[in-house]
């Protein structure tokens, strides 16, 4: 009677540490962390792309030249299909200058990340253009 | 008897309360180390963009500011794209504050930063040369990174003529690089010397260029040219848009 009562509790011990575990597993599922993995991913990306796009100056030639359409098919080439994406540029006051929508239409409700880069433009001395991508990916 | 058990029990109680605390302080320190550890990988996959970034952003306002000397542009410019370029990248607030710093080469022949040197033995050189010093602050660490841009165009120029009695027939090569690595051009002229003026190769009856695809190129032409010296300049803008030239007395072919 004495050693079942031992049991018991090294039974109900037990059980207590497999509900603590449980609940440190539930937490992690529930945690932030992997949103914040995604959205940063997401921001790397873009960034990659336009690095990709500037680096031999052919990000500054289409905005000299005012190219909207060729800086949309080059950003829908080289981003993945599921991923939508808006444009933004800006002059060196941050004004925006495309007339036009560089965008392939932003997903609503869906988790949208930003991300800045600067651009030279090598032509007629150095102008200089901040390209504001938001990028968006469905849940 | 009951306290005997009591207090047996009680040792059970404590060594696994001590394991469940154990644990449970293991646990949370490992998920605390490993969502850091998320936040760093991830964090520094974007700083390192953004350095690139910054880089080829320097190395653009060299190209641009070099264009714009290498055609008559004052060597200040330089100094005035740098700025403008250090105070508008200073503005992007996205992962921290990065404060760029640059020191243009002085040393000879640099002079704020620019080189120009189109010679009359064949050799042309446009050049830029700058030291950056790129910093990201406001960060949990700091990013600190150094280093140095240099655009180079140069222009190497060969030529030989061959006397056919009042007509000379001119070959000159042409070959142009970027950074000392082989670059096309954007448009190459040559003009020669006849008595005090220079006239373009390109408006003679007999005139063609051959583009060797690989920066080199050869144009041939064929011009009343009185005097015994042949000179001849070439001018080229590269696909940068940077200019240079060079001139060159042609060697006589026997």
């Amino acid at each position: 009677m004495l050693d079942s009562r031992g049991q018991m509790r090294t039974v109900e011990a037990f059980l207590s540490i497999v509900l603590l575990f449980s609940a440190i597993a539930a937490a992690a599922l529930v945690s932030p962390a992997s949103d914040f993995d995604s959205n940063e991913d997401l921001a790397a990306l873009g960034m990659e792309t336009l690095v990709t796009i500037d680096s031999e100056g052919q990000l500054g030639r289409l905005i000299e030249g005012r190219n909207w359409t060729a800086l949309a098919d080059l950003l829908g080439a080289l981003l993945p299909t599921s991923i939508s994406y808006n444009l933004t540029v800006c002059d060196e006051n941050l004004r925006p200058i495309n007339n036009s929508t560089i965008t392939n239409g932003l997903i609503q409700n869906a988790n949208t990340i930003s991300v800045e880069y600067p651009c030279v433009s090598t032509r007629l001395g150095a102008n200089y253009y901040l390209c504001r991508l938001q990028m968006a990916k469905p849940r | 008897m009951n306290s005997r058990n009591r207090r047996q029990c009680s040792g059970q109680i404590l060594v696994l309360g001590v394991l469940v605390i154990s644990i449970l302080l293991l646990s949370t320190q490992l998920y605390i180390y490993e969502v850091g550890k998320s936040l760093e990988e991830v964090r520094s996959t974007c700083i390192s963009d953004l350095t690139l970034a910054m880089k080829l952003g320097s190395k653009h306002t060299l190209i641009g500011s070099l264009a714009n000397i290498s055609v008559g542009g004052e060597s200040s410019t330089l100094l005035l794209n740098l700025e403008r370029w250090a105070e508008f990248s200073g503005r992007m607030y996205q992962l921290g504050r990065p404060v760029l710093e640059f020191v243009p080469a002085s040393s000879p022949p640099y002079i704020n930063g620019s080189h120009l040197s189109w010679t009359i033995d064949g050799l042309g050189i446009s050049s830029a040369y700058v030291d950056f010093n790129l910093s990201v602050l406001d960060l949990q660490v700091d990013v600190q990174l150094a280093y140095a841009i240099n655009v180079t165009t140069t222009l190497v120029e060969k030529a030989f003529y061959l006397d056919q009695g009042s007509i000379k027939k001119v070959d000159v090569t042409c070959s142009v690089m970027n950074e000392g690595r082989p670059a096309l051009a954007e448009n190459i002229t040559v003009l020669f010397q006849n008595s005090s003026s220079w006239v373009r190769a390109d408006e003679q009856d007999i005139y063609g260029i051959t583009d060797y695809g690989n920066g080199t190129y050869l144009i041939s032409f064929e011009a009343r040219i009185e005097q015994e010296d042949v000179r001849v300049s070439a001018q080229v803008h590269d696909l940068r848009g940077i200019y240079v030239q060079a001139n060159v007395t042609c060697t006589a072919l026997p």
